[in-house]
């Protein structure tokens, strides 16, 4: 830890101001561990190198792709139909 | 922590999704738009794009963050301004649950007239014997909490996949395949003859189906571990189940000549089968109503007191309408439907502004501790919790919608021929949210890419 101690670092004081906002799941107040554990979890080693952190270059392209496949359709449709 | 990892098992759950029994209805109203076909392969159209859209509007960014939807939102709505998008989630669980519930009540007292004990008089009685039934088993169920809804969606729906399969097979035995191809309704009850209008009705309520999404997707994309699987399962999943369902109804309902899907049953199944096929539905939706008041629960636990409330007494409160909504069944199918369709438009203009913020503004990199942070040095908290500026567009665009096209009386705007109206408008709301928040706010800092790991005291 670095830093004035008696000063509170942002993020803590946002985790404080947190802990009478919102929650996440069944039951639980906003920022109980789970939900603490969960935010520090997505800062980690582990998950910036999981899957889930890599690019999002395939899951838009293949979302782009069916918007230009489901556009493409509909004008066949069209032409068809019409 | 994320349970899905295989592409079928993912495109199943979501298949799933888009196999409801209300889909059965949608299909009755599909056919009397025009052209069968049209219609059919039309909405399946509409339902690929809007899934695509909202893929791309909620699905990727709560799978990036693993947080659901109405969380996620906050990054766009602002952390107070996500209870709107939440108050139109439970009034949607609530409202289209309390619908299931009066159909299925309403089936099972007319059911109760093909068996040979005759009832006569005593319908209303039989509704709302079932009602009550079914609001108690409903809150029963739902009380167990999500365990439950896996393993009554685990059966129902392949079941209801199954009987679609088979009236399709009946359709083609009893009819040939010539009059299954060529079958529409009669004209005089065709919601217009003009062939590009049937088209564009038909993608449009395709387009609202996929739209209706937006508020669940990222609840099922969370729980994806793979980039892998994130996208296709969900688009082509759910489009396919409701386009499976929805068009075998359309079919049947064009070859029998009756719209209501107990009178098609009969005539197709036989009135054995068909009653007993409308029983197995009845049982199947008490599956969609347990996922409704539980997604409808877990949504209002976002409000702080509420959160804290037992899970059994939560269920309770979602379903106290349902009390009231088992004695007047008729009239909830009568007058709440229509206000319900008219909720749903409201998820077009987020949708708009929530893909405008994410990969407009935010370039795909939202800060999480922040969505949780109601204080003013909040990233997301702009004015007393809300962004206006989005507010002002989403209620925009509703405004806008309802002048192009009203989804009640399927009145529709010169224009609509054109491009319909959802998905220009969507191209508006992500113009004009982008164009507006630069002007309102300027250009936001963008979160940093990496934060550090950082310790916290608690």
């Amino acid at each position: 830890m670095s830093g004035d101690p008696k000063e509170p670092r942002p993020v803590d004081a946002e985790l404080k101001a947190a802990e009478h906002g919102f929650c996440t799941r069944a039951g639980a107040p906003a920022l109980d561990r789970d939900l603490r554990d969960a935010l520090i979890a997505l800062e980690s080693p582990e998950y910036l190198q999981s899957d889930c952190a890599g690019s999002l270059r395939r899951p838009l392209l293949e979302a782009c792709g069916w918007l230009i496949a489901g556009v493409a359709l509909w004008v066949v449709l069209i032409i068809l139909f019409s | 922590m994320r349970p899905y990892s295989g592409f079928a098992a993912f495109l199943w759950t979501s298949a799933a999704l888009g196999s409801a029994s209300y889909a059965y209805l949608v299909g009755s109203s599909l056919a009397t738009i025009g052209n069968t076909w049209a219609s059919v392969i039309g909405y399946w159209i509409g339902t690929l794009i809007g899934m695509a859209l909202v893929s791309l509007a909620v699905g990727i960014p709560s799978f990036r963050t693993g947080i659901d939807t109405v969380d996620a939102a906050k990054s766009a709505l602002g952390v107070r301004g996500s209870l709107i998008f939440m108050v139109g989630i439970v009034f949607s669980c609530v409202g289209w649950g309390n619908i299931l519930v009066a159909m299925t009540a309403r089936s099972a007292a007319v059911l109760a007239h093909s068996l040979p004990l005759r009832v006569g008089s005593q319908d209303e009685g039989i509704a709302i014997a079932v009602a009550v039934a079914l609001v108690i088993t409903i809150w029963w169920l739902a009380s167990k909490g999500p365990k439950a809804v896996e393993r009554l969606t685990r059966w129902c729906v392949p079941g209801q996949l199954l009987v679609a399969a088979l009236l399709l097979i009946l359709l083609f035995v009893k009819y040939s395949a010539a009059t299954v191809a060529q079958a529409h309704v009669p004209v005089a009850r065709m919601l217009t003859t003009d062939h590009r209008l049937q088209v564009m009705l038909a993608v449009e309520f395709g387009l609202n189906n996929g739209f209706t999404m937006t508020p669940f997707l990222g609840g099922l994309t969370r729980l994806a571990a793979s980039r892998r699987i994130v996208v296709t399962p969900p688009v082509l999943g759910y489009a396919t189940g409701a386009g499976f369902i929805s068009g075998v109804a359309a079919l049947a309902t064009a070859v029998t000549g009756t719209t209501s899907p107990l009178d098609w049953l009969t005539v197709v199944a036989g009135p054995a089968l068909g009653s007993a096929i409308m029983l197995f539905l009845v049982v199947a939706n008490v599956a969609a109503l347990v996922a409704f008041i539980y997604l409808g629960g877990i949504s209002i636990q976002q409000i702080g007191h509420l959160s804290r409330m037992p899970w059994k007494f939560t269920t309770a409160l979602l379903l106290l309408p349902s009390v009231f909504v088992a004695f007047r069944t008729q009239w909830m199918l009568d007058s709440v439907m229509d206000l319900l369709t008219y909720n749903g438009v409201m998820f077009v203009g987020i949708t708009g502004v929530l893909l405008a913020d994410y990969y407009v503004l935010r370039r795909t990199h939202v800060d999480v501790a922040h969505l949780f942070t109601r204080a003013h040095h909040g990233r997301y908290w702009y004015q007393g919790g809300v962004n206006w500026v989005a507010m002002a567009v989403v209620v925009d665009t509703t405004a806008g919608y309802f002048l192009m096209f009203n989804p009640v009386t399927l009145a529709v705007a010169a224009p609509f021929r054109f491009m319909g109206a959802a998905a220009p408008l969507l191209m508006a709301t992500v113009l004009s949210y982008v164009v507006l928040s630069r002007l309102v706010h300027g250009r936001q800092p963008l979160p940093e890419v990496r934060r550090k790991v950082v310790e916290v005291e608690l």
